[in-house]
Formats: C-alpha cells, structure tokens, sequence
C-alpha cells in the first residue's frame, strides 16, 4: 500500500510516499532560516510559509517517488498536536486531495509519528530491524518531552513527561540566552563540543515524589543558566529611543553580547549535560522497570550525539548489553512526513481511518488519561 | 429531477466556489447557467465542516469531485486562519484533480451582489479582534471594480471614510453595534442584514469568466491577502 503523508504541524512542510515501510520519497521544506531572525518559530509566520510551501512539496514528494496522484492508495496527515494555524494547512490539503481521489484519510498524532520513524530506513535502503516490544520510548522535541511504554502497536502508556519545557524548548532557551541561535539544540551541541561541562555545577530536577519517578522539569535549570550567564554579559550600550514604537511586524531577536573570554562553551557544555543526563537516566530505569525489550530515542532532540551516547551507557547500566538503543536517521528525527506515513501504515493495519469532518487538534494527547 | 428546469446543461464542467474570508462560510457550484450554493456561520469551525459542505453541494447537483473542471476560492482579506482553510481545501482539490485554480477577492465578491446599485458600493469585511477592512467599487474607465485600495480600521474610522462618502452603498459583514455606527453616517444606504452576507455564488461568478478565458492563478503561491490587523 502506497500512502502520502503531510506534516505541516509546526515550522516545516512535509510529504513523503511510503510503500509498505520502505521511503520512496521524503521531501522537507525549512522555514529555519525564516524563524532564525526571530529566534523562534513565529506561529503566524509559520502557517503563512504552509500556505505556499505545501503544494510544490506534495508534487515534488510524488514526482521522486515516481507515482502520479492516482498511484496513492491513502492520504495520511497529522492531526495534532502542534500549532492550530500550521496544522489546519496540512489537514484541510490532505482531506481534500483524499476527497477529489477518493481514497481513505488517516490522520496521524505527531508523537506516535516521531515513534514511528525508528521503523524507517534511508529512501533505497532497507528498513532496520523492526523494534521488538514491548519498549520504551524518549521523544524529545521542540514541543515534546515524553516517557512512552509501548506494549505493541499503537498501545501507548504515559510513563512520564515535562511538567514545564519540553527539552527542545530548554535547548532554543538556553541557546538564546548564550546567544547561539536557533535552533539551540545543534547550536549547544556545536559550542559544547570545546567545553568542559564539569566546570559549571548546573541542577537537575531528579523530582523522586513525582508520580512514578518519570517526570521531567527543565525550567529551573534555565534559571540558574541565566544567572551564571549574566555574569558574563557585555554592558550593553544604551539604544537611542524610538519617538514611537518600530512598525515591527514580527519583533526580531537581539542576541545578548558576552565579555571577550566568556566561557560559552564550558556554560554550553554543562548546561546540554545538565539536559541530558536526567533524560538518560530516567528513560534507562524505565527500561528496567518494565522489562523492556528495546529502547527508543524519537524526535528532534535525538539528533543530539551526546544525548544518544548517555542514554547508551545507561541502558548497559541498568539493563545490561542485551536491550539494544536505537534511533533513526537523522533526516527522521526531524519532523518530517515520512515518519507520520509510517504511523499511518500501522494504524491502516489496524482499519483506523479518519473521517471528512475531523477537525484539527492542537493539543491531542498520544495516551488517552487514565 | 426536473433536469431542464434551469435551462440546458453547460458543456463546461462546473466550477467549485469557496469562500471561508470569515466566519460565515459558503461554497457554490457555477457551470455558466446553472449555479448552487450553501452558506452557513462556520463560526472556527471550517475546517471540520467545509469540505463536508462542499461534499453536500456535489450531492446536490448529483455530482462527484472529479466532476470539477475549476476550484476557485475567496482569498480575503478575512480572518487569517479561514482564509487558510479555504485556500487549503481548495489546493487539495486542485493537487487531486489537476484542474485549475482561481483566486477572487473577497471584497470583490462582497461588492458584486450589489453591482447594480447604480451607486458607489462600499464593501466591508471582518478582519479579526474588531477590525474592519474595506473597499469602495464603482464603475471606472476599465468597467466595474475596485475604485480605491482597501482600507482597514475600526467601524469609528469607516464612519469617518463614509461621511465624506455621501450616495455609498455599504455591504458585506457588520456586528450589531458596528451596524448602528454606520447607519448613521447620513447620505449612507446600508444593505439590510440578511442581504449583506457575502455569497459563494458571487466567487464562483467572478471566477468563471476568468476560467472560461483560460487563465488561472498559481496553485502553488496563491495566498491569503493579509490585510486588516497586525499579528
Ligand atoms: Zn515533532
């Protein structure tokens, strides 16, 4: 079965065509370099780039995969969550170019997508070995910090998740405030590479009373991040007054001005470490906790070399050489259509199939509460 | 079925009007004779109910998508978030069924019902958190159109802009109070309530002329007009 597949639920324009779990196209248009200026993704900003983006990559998608519109057998999309402006492009194109085909729509959750991009391999590759559950899986995103137990196939269980920044959001945060652009994520990768994390003493929240242990926070650490910072700040000549405020549309990012030999590496290095080590930790005492088979690393933040190294060593740590760490690609760590494609797959397999009148949801959450 | 009751069929296959500039929603189908429309107060709710509606419509013509030989859609200015909704159905639309795409003005269509005035016509159009955007149409040296680029303000500032308008016509989407502020500029008609709702016909009447000439607009950059209040 061949099914295209649109993500448009934040700041990049997605169509990929999968057959089966094989990539015969996955086409991802950035608007980063948009959102640089600003520093983040501005949601206005981002739902006007769909607008015009989405139609040239959906024909691009289909023309390196070879097909022609009538070689779809199903139209996949993400329903949600992510910006209710940015997702309502990509449904409201995916319904309709279902409709005028007369094929099935399958509306796809963004998280279960971000799984589900550890089933894919490389577009002319094989895919890898399928995961075996049941398994644990760290997504970690712009937007997202979850703990997920899965049992099997879109059985998903909510063991723990942020309860303010998602790790992403940490790393742009951080990022910004070191005055290292955006995205932060490889931006603190980048500057942490010459650092010495040990020279800084930054918290982690470990939360013990919390739920089952699963939890994460982020936002302390960003507090005491800025403080250390701010010791390093340039004094920043003063800005001659505007008589009235600059017609700014979208307000554009100042980067703050450190002090010739501000350790930005070393504050980079122990700020991704003070990141990373409660994501590693805690996913790998999941992973024994529930006697897992397989570990999963998902979503943006996965990228991050030394997040994928930690969470190596202390899955070996607490669960022995025998439950292999696995990650995607890196071109499906991102977002990116093809992963939602492969969600779509399953969950066909399943007979799910999503009806015209399905609406956008900003906030659908992957595990139903309870 | 009274099949000739409105006249002989077109040979052209019918064109599929979208407009979604606001929060009354509307589609309608124009083949050249014969036309068919719904219009209903979509409210945030268009992308959960437009694609159903237009599936509606098709049904009631006896229809299926691939029917369609045009989508056109109303690309605001309006509410920045319907106005994405309408031109994302029909982009969708138009990818499935390689037909062509055309853009219409909203504020076009909203002065269009009301081109035989006679008179100056001032078409209005809500544009989010009280924002008015609006245009005046009249016949120029080119025929009928736009006489002057569209304006956005409060009712207050339209008020102002209609006093000094005396004769105009005033169309398109008002609140009860906005109504009020303007209907009380002297020398102004306002069109009654149920009369001022924009129609999907009218869309689908500006594009089919286009269409029938064989133009179309980029389906790939047609984009909303964002005018009306800053993000
Ligand atoms: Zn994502």
């Amino acid at each position: 079965m061949k099914i295209l597949a649109l993500e448009t639920s934040c700041d990049e324009t997605a169509a990929a065509v999968l057959d089966g779990v094989r990539v015969r196209s996955n086409v991802v248009a950035s608007q980063i370099a948009l959102h640089r200026a600003h520093g983040g993704v501005v949601p206005e900003l981002a739902a006007r780039g769909h607008v015009t983006a989405v139609v040239p990559v959906v024909e691009t998608a289909l023309a390196e995969a070879g097909l022609d519109r009538g070689g779809i057998d199903a139209v996949a999309v993400t329903e949600g969550p992510g910006l209710a402006g940015s997702l309502l492009v990509g449904v409201n194109v995916a319904k309709a170019l279902a409709y005028a085909l007369d094929r099935p729509l399958i509306g796809v959750n963004h998280l279960a997508g971000h799984v589900y991009a550890n089933w894919l391999g490389l577009p002319g590759e094989e895919p890898p070995p399928v995961p075996a559950f049941p398994l644990v899986c760290l997504l970690v995103s712009g937007g997202h910090t979850e703990l997920l137990l899965m049992a099997d196939h879109g059985r998903y269980r909510l063991l723990g998740q942020t309860l303010d920044d998602a790790a992403g959001e940490a790393f742009d945060k951080g990022a910004r405030l070191l005055g290292l652009g955006y995205p932060g994520g490889p931006a603190i990768e980048r500057a942490a590479a010459a650092g010495n994390p040990r020279r800084f003493d930054l918290p982690r929240a470990w939360l013990p009373g919390q739920g089952a242990g699963f939890d994460f926070s982020f936002s302390g650490l960003k507090t005491a991040l800025l403080r250390l910072a701010e010791r390093y700040r340039s004094p920043e000549p003063p800005r001659p007054r505007p008589a009235s405020p600059p017609p700014g549309r979208f307000a554009e990012h100042r980067p703050p001005a450190f002090t010739p030999h501000a350790p930005i590496a070393d504050l980079a290095a122990a700020f991704q470490e003070a990141v990373v080590e409660p994501l590693a930790v805690k996913t790998a005492r999941a992973a024994r906790a529930h006697g897992v088979r397989t570990v999963l690393l998902a979503g943006g933040v996965a990228a991050n070399a030394a997040l994928r190294e930690r969470l190596r060593d202390e899955v070996i740590d607490h669960c022995g050489g025998e439950v292999p760490v696995r990650y995607p690609p890196l071109a499906y760590c991102t977002d990116n259509a093809a992963m939602i494609a492969a969600a779509a797959h399953f969950a066909s397999d399943r007979g799910e199939e999503t009806g015209w009148e399905t609406d956008v949801h900003p906030r659908m959450p992957l595990v139903a509460d309870g | 079925m009274h099949p000739n009751l409105l006249g002989p069929a077109s040979p052209v296959r019918p064109l599929l009007a979208i407009d979604s500039s606001t929060e009354q929603a509307g589609v309608a189908l124009f083949d050249g004779a014969r036309g068919a429309e719904l219009s209903w107060p979509a409210g945030r709710t268009q992308t959960a109910s437009l694609l159903a509606q237009v599936h509606h419509l098709l049904g009631l013509r006896g229809l299926a998508a691939g029917d369609l030989g045009a989508v056109a859609v109303a690309t605001g200015p309006g509410a920045f978030n319907g106005l994405r909704v309408g031109l994302a159905v029909a982009k969708g639309l138009v990818l499935g069924l390689g037909v062509p795409l055309l853009g219409v003005p909203t504020l076009a269509a909203a002065a269009a019902a009301h081109a035989d005035a006679g008179r100056p016509v001032l078409a209005v159009v809500a544009a989010g958190r009280g924002r008015l955007v609006w245009a005046a149409y009249g016949d120029g040296p080119e025929g009928w159109g736009p006489t002057a680029a569209p304006r956005n303000g409060t009712v207050e500032d339209l008020a102002v802009h209609l006093a000094a308008a005396a004769g105009t016509v005033v169309t398109g989407e008002l609140d009860g109070t906005q109504e009020a502020t303007v209907a009380a500029v002297a020398g102004v008609t306002l069109v009654p309530r149920p009369l001022r709702l924009r129609r999907p016909i009218a869309v689908a009447a500006l594009a089919w002329d286009r269409h029938l000439a064989g133009e179309a607009d980029d389906a790939a950059a047609l984009a909303p007009v964002y005018a009306g209040r800053e993000p």
